[in-house]
């Protein structure tokens, strides 16, 4: 029964849009997720750069956490859209413009998921192209576009959970690049499960062969990470406080 | 000679009023659940990581040898002193969480112009620049000194049997104090690039950017020089005998307390120039 001039489910995404939309936080990461997978791909493609490694030189295809550091940038479009209200008290306006929380919260994912499927192709798709020139792989850019959506979610809920815009980043980043390795050589069973080993799994570059997944058990730990990150986000944001 | 004596004066009234400051900084840090979650955070992954290598390292005891070496890794033997006193700043794997610690606790005043309303009480910008940097340092320091407790007990498990004095002889208290002036110091570098660019964010990532580009050895090979002027390098080259380093255990000691004393230099001249926003 939707009276006239009542408010539409797409009045809800369009105006979470539009908020994306003009937070420069988001063209900026955008431009640093272009820019940094761009000039890694270049890099990769041409193997024009090698990487010093304890080991000797490294090929930086090879190299998962550097190639998938730019999804870093990316998802900080996903945490701003989800953490950026609460700076401020702008939340408390948008929820006295639009009280039902529940269908906000859907707005606000629904909108969210948009930018993060539609943002992620011009973000990845030039770096994947440039990396392997002579022929494009499809299963790895699927991957790969697969890894920056869920990442996304996962940064998106963990921002809602933690009503902000720091922590999240800060998590997700510190628990692949200091956490990981100080357990990669004693409990590698549950790192590989971790979001970004998992992701390295997935887009077939994995840290080392004992946190190695296979990619259909990758796919669905990060899809576990995100519905639980997203649940738990759902949850508190319809009880909690603004 | 008036002058003179004005600013002894004022540098006089300044001391005075430097510990009522620090303490006013110190209730700021206490008073923030962030803080303690993170340092929480930081003492249980330490504990998490010592559980696990807790069977590893009864093993390195196992294989003492006759001629006083022990096996640290597969067909790689050292010192047993030596091994197991580098045992003792195993908190160095998750010290690179602590410039975290630093960002977080600088980062609190920029959040709500809370900046100003702290200017309006303590008007002299060096003191306050001063107060903020050593309550930080303080507080910095104590987390630091309960992860070397942490790694003290978990050394003192493995050597109870064996040698029950090694963890407090004169050369353990010097691994310590090695410890404590590369988490000490690179806490600052934390706290000091979020003053300096009134976000967390930016200081959380600007001390992630320092030690990736010291875990994946980019500039190891290609810039030793520089790679030895970043604190996580300093650490690797002052406390990991390896064959790749990329300075003296000397020139690592003069980095760190470089990072300490500039970069919250650095971030105090900032404080004072700019807009209490």
């Amino acid at each position: 029964m939707t009276a006239r001039g009542a408010i539409r489910m797409t009045d809800l995404v369009h105006a979470e849009l539009i908020k994306i939309r003009t937070l420069p936080a988001t063209w900026l990461a955008l431009s640093a997720a272009f820019a940094a997978h761009t000039v890694l791909g270049l890099l990769a493609g041409t193997d024009a750069v090698r990487v010093g490694g304890p080991d000797g030189l490294h090929q930086i295809g090879r190299l998962g956490t550097l190639m998938l550091s730019p999804a870093y940038a990316f998802v900080a479009v996903a945490v701003f859209a989800g953490g950026g209200e609460y700076r401020g008290g702008q939340l408390r306006v948008t929820l006295a413009a639009m009280p039902r929380r529940t269908r906000l919260f859907a707005a606000k994912l629904a909108a969210a998921v948009a930018v993060a499927l539609l943002a992620a192709i011009p973000a990845v798709l030039p770096g994947h192209l440039l990396q392997h020139a002579p022929e494009p792989a499809g299963d790895r850019l699927a991957a790969l576009l697969a890894v920056h959506l869920l990442l996304s979610l996962i940064g998106y809920g963990l921002a809602v959970v933690a009503r902000g815009v720091v922590a999240p980043l800060a998590v997700l980043v510190l628990a692949a690049v200091v956490v990981a390795p100080a357990f990669r050589g004693t409990l590698p069973g549950l790192v590989s499960l971790l979001p970004h080993e998992s992701a390295l799994s997935l887009i077939g570059l994995p840290a080392a062969p004992a946190t190695a997944l296979t990619r259909p058990a990758a796919l669905l730990t990060l899809a576990v990470w995100a519905t639980a990150s997203v649940g738990a986000a759902w949850a508190l944001f319809v009880r909690r406080d603004s | 000679m008036t002058a003179t004596r004005t600013t002894r004066a004022r540098t006089m009234r300044t001391m005075r009023a430097l510990p009522a400051a620090v303490h006013a900084e110190l209730i700021k840090i206490v008073t923030v659940p962030g803080v303690w979650i993170c340092a929480a955070v930081i003492v249980a992954l330490d504990v998490l990581v010592l559980t696990q290598q807790y069977p590893r390292n009864v093993e390195m005891l196992a294989s003492l040898a006759a001629d006083g070496t022990v096996e640290v890794a597969p067909g790689e033997r050292r010192p047993s002193t030596d091994a197991f006193l580098f045992l003792l700043v195993s908190a160095l794997q998750i010290a690179p969480l602590l410039p975290v610690l630093g960002a977080l606790i600088a980062g609190q005043e920029f959040r709500t112009g809370q900046i100003g309303l702290s200017v309006l009480a303590v008007p002299r910008r060096g003191l306050l620049a001063a107060a903020k940097a050593l309550a930080a340092g303080l507080f910095l320091f104590l987390v630091a000194a309960l992860l070397s407790a942490v790694d003290t007990v978990f050394v003192q498990l493995v050597v109870a049997d064996w040698e029950p004095g090694l963890p407090f002889t004169g050369e353990a208290f010097l691994w310590r104090a090695r410890f404590l002036l590369f988490a000490v110091s690179f806490g600052l570098a934390g706290f000091a690039i979020t003053v300096i660019t009134r976000s967390t964010l930016a200081g959380v990532i600007g001390t992630v950017a320092l030690t990736m580009v010291t875990m994946t050895q980019l500039l190891a090979r290609v810039a030793p020089a520089v790679d030895a002027l970043l604190p996580y390098s300093a650490a690797r080259n002052l406390m990991v005998s390896a064959d790749d380093l990329t300075a003296s255990p000397g020139h690592a000691v003069l980095v760190l307390a470089g990072w300490a004393l500039l970069a919250p230099a650095v971030a105090g001249v900032v404080l004072a120039r700019r807009d209490a926003r």
